[in-house]
This record gives structure tokens, C-alpha cells and sequence, in this order.
């Protein structure tokens, strides 16, 4: 984490706390250095000046020394810079750049002093102010003399004021935070209040809390603020309870509606099938009677009736077998949805076979090729299985008639979700927009002097097809002929195709 | 071979002054010949005295040293005074073989070999801005001002501020300090 982040992320008390004391101590640094600065090149220049006015004078002073060659009366005026105590050592040179007296502080090296007078003037060298002055005496130069001031002092003294500038950012630095930690409650402590509510209205999603208000600075327009916000969420929380709860009441009205609407038709459905059984079942006593008078009166009276009443006859009667034929059909239909299924293991191959050897004799004499392919084994109820394949390879034998020879094709293929069985056929085909209509109760393609049947046959397919979980479909094309297709799940998908039909 | 003669006599002439001032190597200034200090004393004593002003004809008129009775100097009075000031005044050389010679100066130097003479030296100039320097250890004591001594090889100053006084001279106090103050005796 950087400084930068870590600072954005800390609390507005430590903010302040950091901001304050950040600026004081660079205040008391700024302010202690340009003191000490202006304090180190105060009293330098002050020590140079001081230096060049002693020269000054002891240089006039030494004069009548150099002029009667009085060597002590020199020593003993430079002796007097004991009081000085700046000057480390003194010397007195003669016109000719010897050594005539000499003085050095106690303590000090006397290598200090130069064996020679060097240019005039001033300078700092080695740490320490050298001087250069001249003694003149009448217009004349008599001599040189030199002072040597070491600046321990001015050091003492910068020393001094840096360790009372550390006392004091210390001092001042202990103040501020004392301060910030006592006064900074007045500006961060409603601040702080007001987080710490915030926090807890997005915890306890309590939204009845609120802020003593107070104060006119812009913290007390934040708490207005915010007050404010938490009864415009309380009043649209309690509005958006109130819609849900309306809801939930209104979508259980509807599901318990829906429920009674539900048990109603099925009910209803009931009754209809009930119906239409007893319908089918009723329709066949009265028809069984027609038929049979219908014959009756054929074999007793039959040579007595003219031409045209025997027709008559004849046509009741096969119109009777006609609608017998209809009300078993539909009864066998309705019966569909009110039997229970079996379920056994059926040898597909063994069946599709025995089914068209039986269908196979009612036609002799007509050429038909069959080739049928290796089939799958199944589990479902045998009857109902031998219906499908009697319907489909007695329609493949219906609709080829004329060809020669006729070719049905039984074969299968499987894949991971179902093993589809198909029966294929070169008749007369059909129109692939009609596909969907074939597998309709009573829907037919041709009229039924073209073609014999009731139009129930595949409506019975595709019944007892779905109720094993499967699904049928067909292809064809005009003069081409046509292809029956069953579909059933394979063991693992089989309950599930059944509680998909169920449903 | 003239003009290189020429050449070397400029040189040495214009030397002259300089080798006045002796150098270091060969006579160190503590081994100076005798009146070659003195000689420097007579001029810088010009710079610690004041006369009143009315011993002077102008201010840059010459300050005068007269020497009285035999002259130890030889030329090395003329070699330091020549071409040197002091507050503008330049110096002129008087030689007084006797005291009965004595005319106006302001620095009077007194030859050793006038120690028998010198009170009656002294009562000649006595009242007038002469400034007497002598070579002898009982010159001040005898009412002369400034005596040039010179012992253990080094030398030393007596001055008689009285007579100074008397004399309406000014003698700085710098001079004072570093010389032994000595008392006329009567």
C-alpha cells in the first residue's frame, strides 16, 4: 500500500491530526532555519568586523615597538589578547618578513603561527578567520601584523540555538497533537457521528434512524441531508413492501383459481372420455341390430327382392360393417387413454416379422419385397406394440398398390438419447406440408374409395407412441412413397420422455 | 666597456637607499651597526615628536638635524634621511663641530664626544623647541630628553618628559610607554 493510499483510506480525525502537525513542523523547521541561517552569517560578518578592529588597533598601538626595535613592549601588547578569546594566535612581523613577536593562546598549537606575513587581508582557512593587517607609522609601513580567530564560538552559539529549535518542534509538535486531539473533536467529532451512523443504516438496513441535528456550518446542512434521505428511503421501503406483499396475495388469488380450473377439466375430460366410451359402446347394439336384420332379410327374402332393393340392402349392410368398423376404432382410441400400460421386454425384429407374414396372407398374389433390418429389443406393453406395427406396415402394403413389386423397408438406428425404428414404403407418398396433419384422429390424405380406412390408424401410432415417452413423424414425396418414423428413449432417458408426456 | 660602467653606477646609485636598509641575510637587524639604528631612530623620532608650529616656516618645510661635536654617522644619516618624509617634512642635515657653532634645528643629537660639554649644549638650546638626543647614560638625567642606549647589544630608550615639556615639545605617548622615564637632576 503507498503512503498516498494509505493516507486516502485513514479516518478524517487523523487526517486533520496529520495535516496540522505536518505544517507546524514545517513552520518551526522553515522559521528555525532561516534563523539559524541569518544567525551564522550575522555573527560571522560580526566576527570578522570585531577581528579587523582589534587589528586595527593593535596594529597603531604596536607601531613605536617596531620603530625603536622593542620586541618585549610587542610581546606584551599582543599578550594582551588574553581577553579575546577568540584570537587562537598573534603575530608581529618586521618590514622584511621576519618573525618580531609573537602570541598564542594557552592550549592552542603554536604551529598556528606562519613563518612569514602573507597578502593583506582577510580569510577563513582551515576553519579559522586569518588576518593580514599593516602597521604604519608615519606614512610608512613598519611592519605586518597578523591575528588568527578560531570560530568555536560562533559554533557554540549556532549549536546552542539548533538544540532550542529541536526543543522547540518537540515541544510544539507534543502541543499540536494534544491540541488537535482535544480541539479536533469540534470539527471531526460530528463527522464521525455521522459515519458511524451511515454504517450502521447500511448494516441493520434500519432506515427509522436519524441524526440529533445541529449547527449551521455545512455539517449541519450534511445531517439535514441525510436525515432527509433516510425518510425518503423509509417512506419508498414501505411503499415497495406494501406492492410485494399486494403481489404475493394476488399471485396466490390466481394459483388457487388456476388450481380449481385445473381439477374442473379434468373433471371435464373425464366425463368426455367417459362419454365418448359409452357413446362408441351404446352406438353398437342398435348398429349390431341393423346388420343383422340387414342379413336376415338378404338370405330369407333375398331371391324375392327386385334389382334395385337388393343393391339397397347390400349397400346398408356394408355401410353398417363401415361404421362398426369406426365405433371400434374409436373405441379402441378412447380405450387408450384409460388402460394401464404393460411392460415387458418385445423382440422388435420377431414382432415387425410375425406381423407382416399375418398381414402378408390377406394379399397373396401381389408382389411385395420385404427387408427388414436387425432391430432393437424393448421394454413396453406387447399389444400395443403389435397395433403400431400392424397400422404402419398395413398402411405400407395399402399404399403401394400398383407397384410392382412393392418394397417396405423396416430397419433402425440408434443414437444415445433413443433408438428410432422406421418403416419406409414406395407408394404413393404424400405432400411434405401435410406431414403434420397425418397422425390426426380421422384426417386423411386420400378419399376412402382411393384408399380403405377409418383415419384413425396413425392417430393411434403416435397415442401409443407417446404414452411409451416417444414421438413419431413422417416423410414423404408425391409418387415416391413415404417413411413412418417412431422414436423411443433409450433406458436412462425413458422416465424421463414418460414424465414429460405425463405432464 | 664606458657604458656598461654608466649602467653599473646608475644601479648602484639608485641602490644606495635600499641597501640603507641593510640586508637580513648577511647583518641581521639585531646586529646592525650601531648608527645605523641610530640614524633610524633620529628620523622615527620625527613621527612621535610634535614641535609647535611656529619652529616651522610652512607646513612642508624641512625638519633640521643638527649634529653637534665629532660625527659618528659617516654618510649612513644621509642614507637613511635622503628621499624620506615625515607628515611631508623632509630632512636637512646640520653638522656643528662645536657648541659655540649651534644654529637653528629641531633635532639636536649630541656626539659622545661632547660629554663634557653637554650641560653647557643643553642651557644653549634651553627654551627652545630643540629636541636634544644623546648617546650617553647620564644625558637625560642632565636635562638632555631622549637618550639612546645600547646594552647587552640591544637598544634602549630614556626620556625626560620634563625637559620635553619645558621645551614646548609633544612627545606621544607610544614612545613613552616602551622608553625608561628619567628625571632631570639638579
Amino acid at each position: 500500500m503507498t503512503i498516498r493510499s494509505a493516507f486516502a483510506d485513514a479516518s478524517i480525525r487523523t487526517k486533520l491530526r496529520i495535516l496540522i502537525l505536518g505544517i507546524s513542523v514545517l513552520a518551526v523547521l522553515g522559521s528555525c532555519t532561516v534563523f539559524i541561517t541569518y544567525l551564522w552569517f550575522s555573527t560571522r560578518a560580526r566576527l570578522v568586523r570585531r577581528q579587523d578592529t582589534f587589528a586595527t588597533v593593535i596594529a597603531d598601538q604596536s607601531t613605536a615597538a617596531l620603530d625603536f626595535d622593542q620586541p618585549l613592549q610587542a610581546t606584551a601588547l599582543l599578550n594582551s589578547l588574553k581577553a579575546e578569546r577568540q584570537v587562537v594566535a598573534a603575530a608581529i612581523y618586521t618590514p622584511q618578513g621576519r618573525l618580531f613577536a609573537t602570541y598564542v593562546r594557552d592550549g592552542a598549537a603554536p604551529g598556528l603561527i606562519r613563518d612569514r606575513p602573507e597578502p593583506d587581508g582577510q580569510r577563513f582557512e582551515e576553519g579559522d578567520l586569518l588576518n593580514f593587517h599593516p602597521i604604519v607609522s608615519g606614512g610608512e609601513r613598519v611592519g605586518t601584523l597578523h591575528l588568527r580567530s578560531d570560530l568555536t564560538d560562533l559554533r557554540d552559539r549556532v549549536l546552542v540555538v539548533s538544540g532550542t529549535a529541536v526543543l522547540v518542534l518537540v515541544g510544539a509538535t507534543l502541543l499540536v497533537f494534544y491540541l488537535s486531539t482535544r480541539l479536533g473533536g469540534l470539527v471531526t467529532g460530528r463527522v464521525l457521528q455521522l459515519s458511524d451512523l451511515a454504517e450502521r443504516v447500511a448494516k441493520q438496513k434500519d432506515y427509522s434512524l436519524r441524526m440529533a441535528a445541529g449547527g449551521r456550518d455545512e455539517m449541519g446542512h450534511l445531517i439535514g441531508g441525510f436525515n432527509e434521505m433516510l425518510s425518503q428511503i423509509q417512506a419508498r421501503d414501505r411503499a415497495l413492501a406494501s406492492a410485494r406483499d399486494d403481489l404475493e396475495r394476488r399471485v396466490l388469488d390466481r394459483t388457487v383459481e388456476l388450481e380449481e380450473r385445473m381439477s374442473e377439466l379434468a373433471a371435464l375430460n373425464k366425463e368426455l372420455e367417459g362419454f365418448s366410451y359409452s357413446v362408441s359402446h351404446d352406438l353398437r347394439a342398435p348398429l349390431r341390430a341393423i346388420d343383422g336384420f340387414s342379413r336376415m332379410l338378404l338370405e330369407d327374402y333375398g331371391n324375392q327382392l327386385e334389382g334395385d332393393a337388393r343393391r339397397y340392402l347390400d349397400n346398408i349392410t356394408s355401410n353398417t360393417r363401415k361404421m362398426g368398423q369406426l365405433i371400434d376404432d374409436l373405441l379402441s382410441f378412447a380405450r387408450l387413454g384409460r388402460k394401464a400400460l404393460e411392460s415387458s421386454p418385445i423382440e422388435l425384429d420377431q414382432m415387425a416379422r410375425e406381423v407382416f407374414d399375418e398381414l402378408r396372407q390377406l394379399t397373396p398374389d401381389r408382389p411385395i419385397d420385404l427387408r427388414l433390418g436387425p432391430l432393437p429389443s424393448v421394454t413396453g406393453d406387447p399389444a400395443m406394440f403389435r397395433q403400431v406395427f400392424t397400422n404402419l406396415i398395413s398402411n405400407a402394403i395399402k399404399y403401394t398398390r400398383g407397384r410392382s413389386p412393392a418394397v417396405i423397408e423396416i430397419g433402425s438406428r440408434a443414437d444415445s438419447k433413443e433408438v428410432t425404428v422406421y418403416v419406409r414404403d414406395n407408394g404413393v407418398g404424400f405432400e411434405m406440408e401435410f406431414a403434420g396433419k397425418l397422425f390426426g384422429v380421422f384426417q386423411r390424405l386420400h378419399s376412402a374409395k382411393e384408399f380403405e380406412g377409418t383415419g384413425v390408424g396413425l392417430a393411434l401410432v403416435q397415442r401409443i407412441v407417446q404414452r411409451h415417452g416417444g414421438r413419431t413423424w413422417a416423410e414423404g414425396k408425391v409418387g415416391e412413397g413415404a417413411c413412418f418414423y417412431f422414436a423411443l428413449p433409450t433406458k436412462g432417458h425413458a422416465d424421463q420422455g414418460k414424465q414429460q408426456r405425463s405432464a | 666597456m664606458n657604458r656598461f660602467r654608466v649602467v653599473a653606477l646608475v644601479l648602484v646609485s639608485l641602490g644606495g637607499p635600499v641597501s640603507a636598509s641593510v640586508d637580513p641575510v648577511q647583518n641581521p637587524p639585531d646586529q646592525l651597526p650601531e648608527y645605523v639604528i641610530k640614524a633610524g631612530f633620529l628620523f622615527n623620532f620625527a613621527k612621535y615628536v610634535e614641535w609647535p608650529g611656529a619652529s616651522f616656516e610652512g607646513p612642508e618645510s624641512p625638519i633640521t638635524i643638527g649634529i653637534v661635536g665629532a660625527d659618528p654617522f659617516g654618510d649612513n644619516l644621509e642614507k637613511s634621511l635622503s628621499h624620506k618624509t615625515v607628515n611631508k617634512r623632509p630632512f636637512v642635515i646640520r653638522r656643528y663641530a662645536a657648541p659655540s657653532d649651534l644654529g637653528r634645528c629641531h633635532i639636536l643629537f649630541v656626539s659622545r664626544s661632547e660629554k663634557a660639554r653637554t650641560s653647557e649644549i643643553i642651557k644653549q638650546v634651553e627654551g627652545q623647541p630643540v629636541l636634544t638626543v644623546g648617546e650617553d647614560g647620564a644625558f637625560a638625567a642632565s636635562g638632555g630628553m631622549i637618550a639612546i642606549l645600547i646594552e647587552n647589544e640591544k637598544p634602549r630608550l630614556e626620556v625626560n618628559p620634563e625637559a620635553a615639556e619645558t621645551a614646548k615639545l609633544t612627545i606621544n605617548s607610544k614612545l613613552l610607554k616602551l622608553a625608561t622615564i628619567v628625571k632631570t637632576v639638579k
